[in-house]
């Protein structure tokens, strides 16, 4: 396939996602070679409020817990 | 005449046991929170790891590491637990399952040191557990 730069050196990748990452050689003979790289997923922490419920202490999340993978995460354990 | 009451039993906490306990947000929270009432805590290194590994595991609960610790202080020290050591070597503990044994251990762990093994898994066959229902 054939792509051209436009006048700020962008080609366009017809199968290439939105925030896919490539790795760009570029070789003496001017060829350049993409590889996609892994995804990078920077999973957000959760944001733990500590609360107090009478004389004990909890943690509260912002989100609410899969428990689906909890079962999971147990069973794999250790 | 009134019954005698009965001792109070001290129970060894699974990890089931303080992830339902400690996150607010978990569905066995009430459950957990509840069947504490009342109750001696012990802690072993095993459970408190197990806490903290699926605490902070990104697909799991995703805290950040330093709140899961923080967390876990505060529920020992708020349930005045005492701490012991996982001083049963792993020989002596006898699952029949690969599954198993994590939580056989835990139970004869529990056994050793005059207690019982709280859990909400219903799946250990072992005379020391008490499943939280």
């Amino acid at each position: 396939m054939t792509v051209v730069a436009d006048h700020k050196k962008r080609v366009i990748l017809r199968l290439a996602k939105p925030g896919d990452r490539f790795d760009v050689q570029v070789c003496s003979d001017g060829k350049f070679t993409l590889t996609r790289l892994e995804p990078v997923n920077p999973a957000r922490l959760a944001k733990v409020r500590i609360e107090k419920r009478g004389q004990f202490h909890v943690g509260v999340l912002d989100h609410a817990l899969n428990e689906e993978a909890l079962k999971a995460a147990l069973a794999e354990f250790p | 005449m009134n019954p005698m009451p009965a001792p109070s039993q001290t129970h060894l906490l699974d990890v089931n046991v303080l992830l339902a306990a400690i996150w607010g947000n978990h569905p066995q929270h009430a459950k957990a929170f509840a069947w504490l009432s009342g109750k001696s805590v012990l802690l072993c290194p095993l459970s408190e790891l197990g806490f903290l590994r699926i605490s902070t595991n990104q697909r799991v609960i995703n805290a950040p590491m330093e709140k899961a610790r923080k967390l876990l202080d505060q529920f020992a020290k708020d349930r005045k637990a005492e701490r012991i050591a996982d001083d049963l070597a792993a020989l002596e503990s006898h699952p029949e399952k690969s599954e198993k044994v994590t939580d056989h251990y835990l139970a004869d762990l529990a056994a050793k040191h005059g207690a019982r093994l709280g859990t909400f898994d219903t799946s250990i066959a072992h005379a020391s557990v008490d499943v939280i229902l």
